[in-house]
This record gives C-alpha cells, structure tokens and sequence, in this order.
C-alpha cells in the first residue's frame, strides 16, 4: 500500500518513486512482482499519469524495475536489502517504540556518522 | 409452443424479479460509510441497469423471433447470449463513480495488478470456462448429427435403414448452431469488456476500505458472471431441448440403436434441467446486483 499526501513536503511523484523503492529493498515488493499499470496507479491515487510514469522512469533508471511492453513493470532481481538488515530494521523498529519515525531515523543517521 | 416457452419464462422473471424485491427490500437497513455509499448506489444501478438491458433485448428478439416465421425460430439461437452481451456491453460503456477526495487529503493505492482476470471471484473461471466448453461440444454434436431438410438447410435429424426411414425437424444444427456459437463469442467478448471495466475503475481512496474495495469489486463481477451464465444456460438449454425432442421424433423403434433413445432423453431432461438454472441465475445475478455493498457495512446502527 502507498499512499500521497499532495500536501506534503514531497512531490507526489517522488512520494511514490521512494515508497515503491523502500517496498523493494526491503523485500516486501519479491523479485518479478508486477507492478499496477500506471493507469491504475494513477487512477487510484488521483494523480496524473504523467506523476506515476515519471517515478516509474526513476525507478527503472535505478534498476529496481524492468518494463517491458509484454510484461509490464516488474520488480528487479538482486535489490532487496540482505536479510541482517532487515532483521536489524525490524529489531530497530520495536526498539523505537515511542519515537515517531524521524526522530527514529535521526538516530540512525547520527549512528552512521559515528560509524 | 415456443410462444408458450417464452411466456413461460417471462413470468418466471416476473416472479423472480418480485422475490427478489422483496428480499431486498426487508434487507436495506444496513448503514455503510458515508463516502461509500454514492460509489456502491452506482455500482448497484449500473449491474441493474445491465439486467434490466439483457432482458428487454431479450425479449424483443424472441418477440422478433415469433412474429417473422420465415426466420424458422432462427434468432431464438442467439437470443439469450446476444441480449446478455448487450447488457454487458451497455455496463462496460457506463462510466463507474469514482469515490471523492477531498482536495489535498491523502490517498491511498494497493501495489498489486489488477485485471479483468483478478476480479473473477474464486471457482467462477473455471466454472464458466466448463460451461461454454459444454456449449460449443454440444453445437458440434448436433451439428455433426444433423441432416439437411428438404430446402438444404441443416435443420433436420434422420434414422432408418433399408427399410425404413425417419427424419424429423427443426433440429438444432448448423442452421441454429452457427448462431449459437456466434452468440457465444460476442457474449465472451462482452463479458470481458465488462470485467474489465470493473477492474480499472479506481479504487477506494482510503486503506481501511480495501477490503470493501476487493468486495464490490467481486459483487459486481459475480452479478456479471451470472447473468452471462444465464445467457449461456438458456440457450444451451433450448438447444439440448429442441434437440432431444427431435431426436426423440426420429427415432425409430427396434430399429435406431438405443443409444440415441438415451442420448435423446438425457438432452431433454438436460436441456429443461438447464432452463430452470438460467432462470435461477439471472434472479441470483438480480439478487447480487440489489445487494451490492451490503457486506461492505462496517458502520455501527446509531444507538437511540
């Protein structure tokens, strides 16, 4: 599920490129999942086409998606996140419990610099 | 006796559609969310809307088909699959209500594929795929069977032997089955159309309503479904009727194989045992389409 907040910081299309690109890294979104057309997308969300299509573009320019005519938009192989990150994600996540989600990434982030 | 079939049929409708009105009438108590509602109420009249369609254009081809006798019962082939494709037709071209959004609210989208083959509820493929097989087998039996009457039409079936002959018509062969099996393509075609209209209309714009999302996605597909089963029972079921019936007439005692006696008993039983069902169908496509959204409700009664 993703979701758009036309009053966020963010462009929607970015919105949904870093959405669908977290859902692959982290394994949510498997290797060879197809992806909604970007008709659907678009038509779900209430955005234009041209928003889901370009971050489809960047995701494909990433090469975490491959499109194709025949088969759609397909989640790359080989970009999920191994499985100790994940663990230690979801270990971190239950250890932030209380701590809204920037705050959570801000110590991830003040962590990394002291690393 | 045709006639007599056709308003036999109408007033089964009748009965069923009163049925269903009063079921669905004693059950609309249920409450739903607020901005659901406007998007169900439209799908339910769109499903109606395309039964109400099926069954006029039904009616007035097998209208059509008692006051032209020259057609031979011809559009009786096709009048059932051609009357459910063109309510099909009519709800693939009805545009569906989209849910509102409030301007700059956020909104939400599932990241699976949807499809016309996604919306099919579990069992249905299968079970349509294996009635149109039925369909199209039991077309080439006849036509297969079939002889040509005196005019060069393949209307008639035949028995005898040295000795003696029989030939009895109509029976269902080329002369109805190419209708048939035409009717039966358009209305596939149709049915596709429609379910595929359901499956790109936009989804509900807020998490907690995907599940009622998936629901009248369902609903609407089943009452689809249905009413193309009905279109396809009722004409395979006056197929195997008529043929069964033929048959039946031209077999000639102690001197036809028995085997054809069986086959002829089997296809009559069948075919009434198959119009009985698509009557049953189109009620249960009526019935679904009154009652889309009803298992959407998730809003409490207010407590007085």
């Amino acid at each position: 599920m993703i979701t758009v907040d036309p009053s966020g910081p963010l462009a929607p299309f970015e919105q949904i490129r870093s959405q669908l690109a977290d859902g692959i890294r982290s394994g949510e979104l498997e290797n060879g999942h197809r992806l909604p057309s970007i008709r659907q997308l678009a038509g779900d969300l209430r955005v234009a086409a041209g928003t889901v299509a370009k971050a489809y573009a960047l995701l494909e320019e990433e090469g975490l998606v491959e499109t194709s005519r025949a088969r759609g938009t397909r989640v790359s192989a080989g970009h999920a996140h191994p499985d100790a990150v994940r663990d230690a994600a979801r270990a971190f996540v239950a250890a932030s419990a209380g701590l809204s989600l920037d705050e959570a990434l801000g110590a991830v982030r003040a962590a990394w610099h002291a690393g | 006796m045709a006639g007599f079939a056709v308003n036999l049929y109408a007033l089964g409708v009748v009965v069923a559609v009163v049925i269903v009105w009063v079921i669905t009438h004693r059950r609309r108590t249920a409450r739903m969310p607020e901005h659901i509602v406007p998007v169900v109420a439209a799908s339910r009249r769109r499903a109606l809307l395309a039964i109400a369609c099926a069954l006029v254009v039904f009616f007035a081809v097998a209208v059509a088909g008692l006051s032209i006798p020259g057609l031979l019962g011809w559009p009786f082939a096709a009048a059932s699959t051609v009357a459910g494709a063109a309510g099909l037709l009519l709800y693939a071209l009805t545009p569906p209500r989209v849910a509102e959004v409030p301007v700059g609210a956020p909104r939400s989208a599932g990241v699976e594929r949807r499809s016309w083959l996604t919306v099919i509820p579990k069992g249905w493929l299968h079970g349509f795929a294996e009635l149109g097989a039925v369909f199209v087998a039991v077309v080439v039996f006849c036509g297969l069977t079939a002889v040509a009457d005196d005019h060069g039409r393949s209307r008639a079936i035949g028995f005898g032997d040295q000795g003696v002959s029989s030939l009895a018509s109509p029976y269902p062969g080329w002369f109805y089955g190419i209708p048939a099996l035409v009717g039966l393509g358009v209305l596939a075609a149709a049915v596709i159309l429609a379910l595929h209209r359901i499956g790109s209309a936009a989804a509900f714009p807020a998490p907690e309503d995907a599940n009622a999302d998936v629901q009248w996605r369902q609903a609407s597909a089943s009452v689809i479904l249905k009413l193309a089963m009905g279109a396809m029972l009722f004409t395979l079921g006056g197929i195997m009727l008529m043929a069964g019936t033929t048959m039946g007439n031209a077999v000639i005692e102690d001197v036809t194989p028995v085997v054809w006696s069986v086959i002829s008993n089997a296809m009559s039983i069948l075919g009434v045992l198959f119009l009985v069902l698509s009557l049953i169908s189109v009620t249960l496509a009526a019935l679904t389409a009154f009652t889309i959204g009803e298992r959407l409700t998730c809003v409490p009664e207010p407590v007085r």
